[in-house]
């Protein structure tokens, strides 16, 4: 009888269906509409002139110049360049950044010697540290991806030492008392509870990887999408150049969606099992 | 499974290194499948009480021991616990919840599952083995965290406020439901409580703690068999027991002149 009173709040499983609200569509359709109008506006502009369309491209322009970037066999090397080059800054960032997280939210000596330093190396921009890469690892596609990984690294620690900070001494405490061993409590209590700062600190690995990949490779002539768009700048191809960033921006987003639905997945016991990341996507 | 405290005493130390006494000349025993409530003011030290009781608290001296043997670390075969606020681990469903004791032992995914979804049919959840803590109303976690407790097969059940985060409705409903489960399960009950109503409701005998530091001002039994219905608190046995308690809580030199 009790059980029946107190179903009222809940619904057995399965019956949780998440209906799309119909103003959800709708917005769509308006943020669609407010892109094409602001192309329309930009062609207009370039078309009178009010802007140089030497320098910046018109959208027609743009769309025209996809197929001769697609076709640039120096494009698609570029983009399998910086592909490979993100995919292992982003690999490199997200496991040091993890484990040396764990490493300065468990240790206590560890987080009084090292949490300062690392949120100073956040706070400063990590382009001072390129000349000092190109000395130790020196003019390779390679050093890209040690700094797109260093970019990263320091802020997927910090967000895991955020998440280690959520673990609640209640649930360590339901560990003690129901005897379990150290691997069981950081297994079933500790990872579980620290997903929150993990995750938002895998997704800044990845934004973070990347972005200093791109930077590496426009300061540095290694190749790479960075390296192309600095080359169509020079030839005043600023039509090629907006094709890259587009092609950029894709695959930020793309990583982005991709790492939100993961998170979603991963986090349906949390009570808002949206992605919580800031994806920025 | 008999439980003992033998000149149990606790004291704190605080951060400045001052110390601070918890409770103090604590001699009792609990019998086999008695059921017994520990009641006091706030800060008297009736959690400490209880935490020394499950081994999750090392007394500052004197002893623990059930069945003679001394309690120095949790075993919650021996004596599980169910908390206050729930503590259910939200990233786990109800059955993972419910077999969570189990599966820190290491018994095989098999075992938790059939044993966890047994205790949800005695709390009357087994619906809602697959949904998460969110998904389920605060009597229902309770009840959740009771059959973690109980998947144990522990020989004493340690209770720390149990329905204190419920609303009133909620409680009496709950614990009449749970009074009638621990009574059929035959164990010792030992639980830690605010509530007048509840203390006298549930217990075989009632421990009356004073203010700090703590020790036992009063022993007072209740005569009446369990599972006892709600038409208990209409009988004047009821309400006298209440009214000594609420003498003793709540008039200062009553308490004063029981701790004597």
């Amino acid at each position: 009888m009790t059980a029946l009173l107190e179903v009222v709040q809940a619904q057995p499983a399965g019956k949780n269906v998440r209906r799309r609200r119909p103003s959800q569509s709708a917005h769509r359709w308006v943020l669609l509409g407010v892109v094409i109008a602001l192309l329309v506006i930009w062609e207009i502009l370039s078309r009178l002139e009010w802007v140089n369309p030497m320098f910046v491209s018109r959208p027609t322009d743009i769309f025209a110049a996809i197929p001769d970037v697609l076709g640039d066999e120096k494009a698609v090397d570029a983009l399998t360049t910086t592909g490979t080059s993100i995919w292992w800054a982003i690999v490199y960032a997200v496991i040091i950044g993890i484990v040396g997280g764990y490493l300065l939210g468990s240790v206590q000596l560890l987080r009084d010697a090292f949490y300062g330093p690392v949120n100073f190396i956040i706070g400063i921009p990590k382009s001072i540290f390129i000349p000092i890469f190109l000395l130790v690892f020196g003019i390779n596609t390679q050093t890209a991806i040690y700094y797109g990984a260093f970019s990263g690294i320091f802020y997927v620690m910090i967000n895991v030492v955020g998440g280690l900070d959520l673990v609640e001494e209640r649930h360590m405490m339901v560990a003690r008392a129901y005897s379990a061993s150290w691997w069981y409590r950081v297994r079933d209590i500790v990872l579980p509870a620290s997903t929150p700062g993990v995750f938002a600190g895998i997704w800044y690995g990845i934004k973070n990887g990347l972005q200093g990949v791109l930077i590496f490779e426009l300061f540095i002539s290694v190749g790479g999408l960075g390296s192309l768009i600095k080359t169509y700048t020079n030839r005043l191809e600023i039509d090629r150049v907006f094709v890259v960033v587009l092609g950029v921006a894709v695959i930020s987003i793309v990583l982005g969606e991709i790492w939100s639905a993961i998170e979603r997945r991963l986090s349906r016991w949390r009570p808002s099992s949206t992605a919580n990341a800031d994806t920025g996507a | 499974m008999a439980l003992q405290a033998k000149n149990l005493e606790v004291t704190y130390r605080t951060a400045g290194g001052r110390s601070v006494p918890a409770l103090t000349d604590i001699n009792l025993e609990i019998a086999d499948r008695e059921f017994v409530t520990i009641i006091g003011p706030s800060g008297c030290g009736k959690s400490t009480l209880l935490k020394c009781f499950g081994g999750l608290l090392s007394p500052s001296s004197g002893e623990v021991t059930v069945n003679g043997q001394p309690v120095t670390e949790p075993d919650p075969n021996r004596a599980a616990f169910v908390f206050q606020d729930y503590t259910l681990l939200p990233w786990k469903n109800v059955l993972d919840n419910a077999a969570v004791g189990l599966h820190f032992a290491g018994r095989s995914k098999a075992e938790c599952r059939t044993r966890g979804q047994e205790m949800l049919e005695l709390v009357g959840l087994e619906e809602f083995a697959k949904q998460y803590p969110r998904e389920l109303s605060g009597g229902m976690q309770q009840r959740v965290a009771v059959a973690r407790a109980m998947a144990m097969d522990p020989g004493i059940l340690l209770m720390d406020e149990p329905f204190g985060a419920l609303d009133e409705q909620t409680r009496q409903k709950l614990g009449s439901e749970m009074g009638r489960i621990l009574t059929e399960t035959e164990r010792s009950v030992v639980m830690v409580t605010h509530s007048l109503d509840e203390a006298v409701f549930w217990a075989d005998r009632i421990i009356v703690l004073s203010a700090r530091p703590g020790r036992i001002a009063k022993e007072i039994e209740v005569k009446a068999p369990r599972p006892r219905s709600l038409s208990f608190i209409g009988t004047d046995e009821f309400a006298m027991i209440r009214a000594e308690l609420f003498r003793l809580l709540e008039v200062p030199s009553a308490m004063a002149e029981a701790s004597r």
